[in-house]
């Protein structure tokens, strides 16, 4: 062997080691996420209370104003970025997201439904995001009757297509709904499309939490099958891959992570667009290291938003999703114009 | 020694048979190029055995074992498959295309052992696609890159590689230069070798045997002097071809060639 052979380091290893420094960053905004309101509170006086020190009134902010959105803020954004991942993946294409499969006006329209004819403020912890489950699912679910023929290959193309069909009658539906309800729940509605982050009740973030993590680790196991998908259906089936089986447990994966985090978070579809894009860049195409860098970083992106809605004074009351994309959409042109 | 035999194998899209009845034995450790004209269902055969398309009906044996009892890995391990022109994510490097071939035999997160990269280098170094390993697929030329996908059927370690025109958008001396790759492998790992060729006159230089094949039908199958024939060209190609014997070779090769008068056109 020659001796001169330069040692590289191999993507995946660097992969890792971005995915540390996003982790110390993402931990670096949450502390100074908790710093951030009217209330003025040192990282020091932050890292006490949060280990049971400091005063009562800084609990009370800390545990009951700031954690808890903080934390919804940062378990949006991983569901929405790690979603976004499997479903570019899966359809080859790096314009797809969680909304591509109808998710966003599936669930949307479930959630909806829910507020208009049911409970005016939506406040059911558990079952939230089991009807946004369930109408993003059904929506992917009729999405995928739609757009594939039996005995036929899969169709990314053909698939998109009939989401971007079904995803317009959805809406139509969503916004017939929102034109016949009282104002109240109007306003619910409305504030729940642009993104606010609502669900910020401990018991919300606790379900969420759960949700997220029985559905993260069923996703990321299958990193290395995403990898062999996103190489193509047929060489994937060539290494022994059984395609229609992986694609559909990792599309419901996918739609179960997008759904939580549309139930809690409201819609932030946009994060599962640009989360991978951003990531793929600093760690390329391994989805076992794209997975978790495309969340940290959606993370990083919904709680920054938050903390600019919670710390200035003309942002007070403007839901999160309106700076996420006021954040990100210049950033993700400029990103599409240079490559 | 026979590595792949089918019998009564029946393949179609949609509803439509492209090929009704295929029987065939693929001699272990020879080259077998399957020829015929567009439509004739030699890429359907292909990609039936390589378990791309599920077949209607029928039996395929891979080295004395019944497909259809096997477990995806377990083929995966004994075939490898390349389908025609595939694409692969632009910032992957070649070294880690070439080390998906190791996911049959990977479990769980899918670390590489160290014989997993072993397996790898020396898939790199057959190819000579060693000086780019690190670079990525997305700056490679045509040549390169279907080498690349050669490695990563080689990094399958199996006995049997189908490849489905494996030529394609390639020029004449990177042509060549694959079907020069894949004579080496066969003669040094003794690789059994399916392929679909569109060249006759390449599949006839490079074949021990060729399968000739017209309408989902095998229309004569044998050695390239008992293939290469004039009738062959014209039941399967409709056309009046003059077969020469290569000067280089001296395998048979199909030198000028018209289109057969009162053909019925279809």
């Amino acid at each position: 062997m020659n001796s001169i052979v330069k040692k590289r380091l191999s993507p995946l290893r660097k992969g890792v080691y971005v995915n540390a420094a996003l982790l110390f960053l993402l931990i670096a905004v949450f502390l100074v996420g908790c710093n951030v309101g009217q209330y003025r509170m040192s990282v020091g006086e932050v890292i006490s209370t949060l280990f049971g020190g400091g005063t009562d009134l800084g609990r009370v902010i800390l545990f009951e104003e700031r954690l808890p959105r903080i934390c919804l803020a940062v378990m949006v954004g991983l569901g929405m970025g790690m979603s976004g991942v499997v479903m570019q993946d899966l359809l080859h294409n790096d314009l797809a997201s969680p909304g591509t499969l109808g998710v966003s006006a599936g669930s949307g329209l479930f959630v909806t439904l829910y507020v208009a004819l049911i409970q005016g403020n939506g406040s059911s912890a558990v079952l939230m995001p089991i009807l946004a489950l369930f109408g993003g699912l059904l929506s992917a679910g009729l999405i995928f009757l739609f757009g594939t023929r039996r005995k036929q290959r899969l169709q990314p193309t053909r698939l998109i297509m009939t989401g971007v069909a079904m995803s317009s009658a959805y809406g139509a539906v969503s916004t017939f709904l929102m034109l016949i309800i009282d104002e109240s729940r109007l306003e619910f509605l409305q504030r729940w499309q642009s993104g606010e982050l609502w669900g910020t009740e401990w018991e919300y973030i606790v379900v969420f939490a759960v949700w997220l993590l029985l559905f993260g680790v069923m996703t990321y196991r299958q990193g290395r099958v995403l990898n062999v998908i996103n190489v193509g259906y047929d060489v994937a089936r060539g290494l022994g891959v059984n395609v229609g089986r992986q694609f559909l447990y990792l599309s419901v994966c996918a739609v179960a992570l997008a759904s939580a985090s549309v139930a809690f978070g409201g819609n932030f579809f946009f994060l599962g667009l640009i989360g991978p894009h951003i990531a793929r860049r600093l760690v390329g195409t391994d989805a076992r290291v794209l997975m978790p860098a495309s969340g940290i970083i959606a993370g990083i992106i919904v709680m920054l938003a938050d903390m600019l809605v919670q710390g200035l004074e003309f942002l007070a009351n403007i839901p999160a999703g309106i700076v996420v994309s006021v954040l990100s959409v210049p950033y993700f042109l400029y990103l599409l114009m240079r490559s | 020694m026979n590595s792949i035999v089918t019998k009564q194998l029946k393949v179609g899209y949609d509803g439509n048979i492209v090929v009704p009845s295929f029987d065939a034995e693929i001699r272990q450790g020879k080259i077998t190029s399957i020829i015929g004209a567009n439509g004739c269902g030699k890429s359907t055969v292909l990609k039936a055995i390589g378990r791309i398309i599920r077949s209607e009906s029928g039996v395929i044996i891979i080295n004395d074992s019944d497909m259809s009892s096997m477990k995806n890995k377990d083929i995966a391990k004994q075939m490898a498959i390349l389908p025609q022109t595939p694409t692969a994510p632009g910032t992957l490097t070649c070294r880690e295309l070439v080390a998906y071939g190791r996911f049959p035999y990977q479990r769980g997160f899918g670390r590489l052992t160290k014989e997993d990269k072993d397996i790898v280098g020396w898939a790199l170094e057959v190819t000579n696609m060693g000086d780019f390993a690190d670079r990525e697929i997305a700056s490679l030329s045509g040549g390169q890159r279907q080498r690349v996908w050669i490695a990563m059927a080689l990094a399958q370690q199996t006995g049997i590689i189908l490849l489905d025109e494996p030529t394609t958008y390639l020029d004449l001396a990177h042509q060549l230069e694959v079907l020069e790759l894949l004579k080496q492998l066969n003669e040094n790992q003794n690789t059994t070798i399916v392929m679909v060729l569109h060249d006759l006159n390449l599949a006839s230089r490079y074949s021990h045997y060729m399968l000739a094949m017209k309408d989902g039908r095998i229309e004569v199958y044998g050695e390239p002097k008992e293939v290469m024939t004039e009738t062959m060209l014209e039941h399967c190609f409709g056309i009046d071809g003059d077969i020469v014997a290569d000067r280089r070779s001296g395998k048979p090769m199909c030198l000028s060639f018209d289109l057969v008068k009162n053909d019925k056109s279809d």
